[in-house]
This record gives C-alpha cells, structure tokens and sequence, in this order.
C-alpha cells in the first residue's frame, strides 16, 4: 500500500535560493494556468454547454477524438518494435534512426501535411496501392490519422525506448535461459514491467495528436463527404467568421474534455495493477 | 559434462582469451578471478547471451555453442538475482515450467520439494521488491533449479551477504549440490569460497584461465606471481641470495605466506638464520604483523613471539615456500 507517513523534513536550504526556485516556478504555472482560465471563463456555463451541444462542435470534437484516438493505438503497438530495436540492439546506422524518430518534432507542421501529400495523394507514389484498397488520402479520416501518427509517434517511441533501457538485459537471459521464448519475454517481462510507461507515452501521443492543426489544414481542411472538420480547424473558422466570441465557446470545451480526458488516464496510470518500482503492495 | 573448447570473444574493455575447460557430471567448479578479469563475460556466453568469435561449448555431447538461450538448459544466477520484479516470488519460480507448458498449479506440485528445501514458503506470496538480499538469492537459486539445467551458473552467490548468512548459504549451497547433483560454475574473486565449495578451482586474469586443479594443488604450486598472491600466499620473492640460502637453483622464485616463517631469537641466532631488516611492526590482538626487507624484496611476517623486537634486523627461517613454476 502506498504509507501514509508523512515524508521527512528535509533541511531547509538557503532564504535567497528558496524564493528564487518558488518565485519562478510559481510564475511558470501562473503563465500556464491564466489564458486557461481566462478562456474558461470567458462566457457563462450556459453557452458552453450551448456550444458544445452544437451538431457541428460536437462532429469536429468527435473526429478529433476519433482519429488521436485510433492514431494513439497505431503509434504505441507499431512503435513498440522499434523502441525495442532502439533500446535492445546495437548496429550501424542507429543514431541515423534514432535521429529520424525525433525529426517530426522539428519540422513545421505545415511541412509535415505536404509531404505526405506528396506520398500518399492520388498521383503521387503510394496513392495507387491505397487505391487498390479502396481507400482515398486527401480529405479523408485516413489522412486525419496519419497526419497525427506523424505529428506524435516520437513520444510514444521515445518514452517506450527508455521505459525499455530501464529492464536490464540480463532478465531477459535468465528468462530465456529458463525456457522463454524472446515473444515470451516481451509479454510477460518487459510489457508489464513497463505498461505505466506504455500509457504514459501513450498520453503524450494522444495529447499531441489532439492538438495538431496545421498539418490537417493540408491533408484534410475537412472531410469528404460529411464536410466536418477536425475541432481545432473549426476554432479557427469561428474566429476568423464570428470573432472572439464564436471560438472561445469551442476553445473551452476542447480544453475542459482534454482536461477530463487526462485526469482520467493519469488515475489509470497510477493504479496499482501496473508494476511501480519501488512501491510496496 | 561441459566441454568448453577455445573459447574466444573481444569485447571492447576484455578479451576472452581461448579459454578450454572441462567439467565432470556433478563436479562443482568455482572460477576465481579479481574484479575486470572477465567472470560474469564468461558466464553470458555460456549461458547464450553473445556467440564467441571461435570455440565451442558442448554440454553433455550437445555442441549449444550457436544455441539460443532458452534451448540450452542451463541455470543462470546473476550477481544482481535478476528476479521478475513484476511478478510474485511464486511466478518466478513457476516461470520456467509455465513457459514450457506447465500449468501454474502443477508447476507448483512439481516445485514443493524444492521450495521446501530451500524454505520459501513464507515468502511465495511477496514481491521480489521487499525481499533482504539473502531471500533474494535463495529465490533467484531456486527459480534456476525449477527447470532441471544441465549446468548451473553461479555469479558471485555470496556477495553482499554478511558473514552469517553466508555460512548458512554456503551450507546450503551445498546441501543443494548434494541432492541434485547438477554440475556447477560459481565465479567468485573471493578465496574463501572456492576452498569451501570447488571440487576444483580455476584462475582466471584478464580473460584468461591462468591455472586449474584442486585448491591445495593450486597454492601448493602456484604457476605464477598473480596466482601466488590471489590465494593468499603475500610473499613472492626473486632474488639470488635468499635462493643461496634456500639452496635453490639461483633464478627460482618462491612463495611463502606469512605464517610460513619463523624469526629466530636471540640464541638461536646462528649462521643460517636469513637477515631482514624490519621496515614497521604492528601489534595485532595475539601476535605481531611485521613489515620488512628480505634481501631488498618488502615481505610480511606473522609472529607470535612473545618477546619484544629490538634493533632494526632480524633473522628469520622459512619453514614452507612454494616454487612458483
């Protein structure tokens, strides 16, 4: 069980050293926290509910949801082979991989919506293969979930590549010595001494899918053929058609289900089915 | 019957340095060697964790040099227990038949002897993580045997154990030994060990097995100064005039401990006395450690004398030396 004993007074440090880490943390969080709240508050309960009861607020909230949703579960089962090569396996040309997996954090995301374009429209290189299949990239849900997988597969690849590093490779040869076969190995040693970390570079991914725009505007502006929109595209259609007013009321809402959406993934997180080093049960 | 066969692997710090070695059905080997000397390296090859760059290792006629780990049979206790944090102390053990097929509850049947020789049922229900260290190993010992290896790899079974339980575990260790009789490597740097468990002992210095046979062999004959001074023989002394004395051929080098000499008192003092000019004196509880130079080699000499050493030079015999090969 988690102790109920208070932790330790620690000696207190030095008066100057103590205000200045409290003073610029307390201004970091104000500066996260403000324009949230601001936004929260904006207008009354009535009209957020208004707006999020709206039937094409809640078609962009559901295919946002939908697609980082679908993404999230590609990125982690996909990526967890390569978190695995990454954190397992020494060989030529590893850190040009290495460098590959963290390049999507740093290009545009604009740039990242071309060029996948570039690969996956119809005329363009792969889009006869996902013709055969009946599928369609530009304006599609396909291109909405891969856009995300782009935008957020490194998270879940890096923190898996870690939470990996962290069993040591000798467990996994004594467990092979005692009979297991490396697929044994994954699933019933590493997989569940690292769930907490596969859920955490899961929520990254998610969070990270849930707040692309850019790329979207390229691949998908909107989706053929309902025409709806992904939420964080239709927050700005309402600022640029109806002012502040329009957007806020959406804004708030996408803050408030992300909001709920991570509570209760981080309640997940930290229950005890998952193995916490370190914690006695 | 293990039969390692040239064994040679580079890895960056260390070389495995063709390294042949033969084990009889039951025999308990203890491989001695200071720390960076390429034990545990050894371990990870026979037990399938890299493929070395030439040799072979047959176990029991099965060339398993290119085997994958788990179609070896081979017990592996690392240093570190290497325990399945994620599991209860039952799992582990059942782990090894589970993964064979085994159902959980009859891979319990089949482990409640072991569990009880080892006397693990307090603990089947806890989590590796609250286990002492002497637990620990116990459990990671057992997890080994639940699978009948052909051979048992031990990598330093007693670190980190005091005194006490050391003892008990290295009782039990060889009640174990007794009854299943499975042929084992235990790698230690630690002396003590290899004189109270191996059948026979090797040494082993920067990849390469210096020396093999049975313990008193070994530091009856020790096959150089490493050796000499690994056992616990401090005094390795090279020099001309001591070999005059000891009638020696002049370029022998001899070993003595140093319990092996004796100083001579005053009426004793007589022509064959050898001199030592003392460097320090040290009075341990019952008896005196002195430091001092024979012949311009620094050695070390126990005494019990009871008398009290007067002036800068003694005289001393040697009652047993070694000649190191």
């Amino acid at each position: 069980m988690h102790s109920n004993k208070k932790a330790p007074k620690t000696i207190s440090g030095s008066m100057s050293f103590n205000i200045i880490v409290w003073t610029t943390s307390i201004l970091f969080i104000l500066f996260f926290i403000v324009p949230i709240l601001r936004l929260l508050l904006y207008d009354s309960p009535r009209y957020l509910l208004s707006q999020f009861l709206s039937p094409v607020n809640l078609e962009g909230i559901k295919i946002t949801l939908l697609a980082a949703t679908v993404s999230t579960v590609i990125v982690v089962i996909f990526g967890f082979p390569l978190a695995y090569i990454l954190a397992r396996y020494q060989f030529i040309g590893k850190k040009m991989i290495d460098a590959i997996v963290e390049l999507p954090i740093m290009i545009p995301h604009t740039v990242v919506g071309i060029a996948l374009l570039l690969v996956f429209a119809k005329s363009e290189p792969a889009g006869p293969l996902l013709s055969r299949f009946g599928l369609s990239f530009g304006y599609s849900m396909l291109a909405i979930v891969m856009a995300y997988m782009f935008v957020s597969g490194t998270y879940a690849i890096k923190t898996m590549e870690e939470a990996i590093k962290s069993v040591h490779p000798r467990i996994e040869l004594v467990a092979r010595t005692l009979g297991a076969s490396q697929w044994q190995v994954v699933r019933m040693i590493i997989i569940p001494q690292i769930a907490r970390s596969i859920l955490t570079g899961g929520i990254l991914s998610w969070g990270r899918a849930m707040s692309e725009v850019a790329a979207i505007m390229i691949v998908a502006p909107y989706v053929i053929p309902t025409y709806h929109q992904i939420a964080g595209i239709e927050v700005y259609n309402q600022f640029v058609s109806t002012g502040m007013k329009g957007a806020v009321g959406l804004s708030a809402v996408l803050i408030i289900i992300s909001l709920i959406i991570l509570i209760v993934l981080k309640v997940i997180q930290y229950q005890k089915i998952f193995y916490m080093p370190g914690v006695e049960r | 019957m293990i039969d390692i066969k040239n064994l040679l692997l580079e890895v960056p710090s260390l070389t495995i340095n063709r390294i042949t070695l033969h084990l009889h059905d039951h025999e308990y080997f203890v491989l001695l060697g200071p720390t960076g000397s390429g034990k545990s390296l050894l371990l990870d090859i026979i037990a399938g964790a890299y493929i070395p760059e030439s040799g072979e290792i047959m176990l029991n006629g099965r060339d398993i040099t290119h085997e994958r780990p788990e179609c070896r049979e081979i017990g592996y206790v690392p240093q570190d227990y290497a325990l399945f944090d994620n599991m209860k102390v039952i799992d582990n053990l059942t782990f090894g038949l589970r993964v064979h097929g085994v159902s959980h509850h009859d891979a319990y049947q089949q482990l409640k002897r072991l569990i009880k020789t080892l006397e693990l049922k307090d603990l089947l229900q806890k989590r590796p993580e609250v286990l002492s260290g002497g637990e620990k190993r116990k459990v990671a010992l057992a997890r080994a045997l639940a699978t009948s290896p052909k051979l048992l790899l031990l990598d330093e079974p007693f670190s980190g154990l005091d005194q006490n339980l050391k003892d008990r575990f290295i009782y039990e260790l060889k009640r174990i030994h007794d009854e299943y009789g499975i042929p084992t490597i235990h790698v230690t740097h630690n002396r003590i060990e290899a004189i109270e468990l191996g059948d026979r002992v090797g040494i082993l210095q920067h990849g390469t097995l210096e020396q093999v046979g049975k313990f008193d062999d070994l530091i009856n004959a020790p096959k150089n100064e490493f050796i000499a001074k690994f056992l616990g023989i401090e005094n390795v002394v090279k020099s001309r005039e001591l070999n005059r004395y000891l009638n020696l051929p002049e370029d022998t080098t001899v070993a003595f401990t140093p319990e092996d000499v004796i100083l001579l008192i005053d009426k004793d003092n007589g022509v064959d006395g050898i001199p030592v000019e003392i460097q320090q004196v040290i009075k341990l509880e019952k008896s005196l450690m002195i430091t001092g130079l024979l012949f311009e080699n620094l050695i070390k000499i126990k005494s019990n004398a009871k008398f009290s050493i007067n002036g800068d030079n003694i005289k001393i015999k040697i009652k047993k030396y070694r000649r190191i090969l």
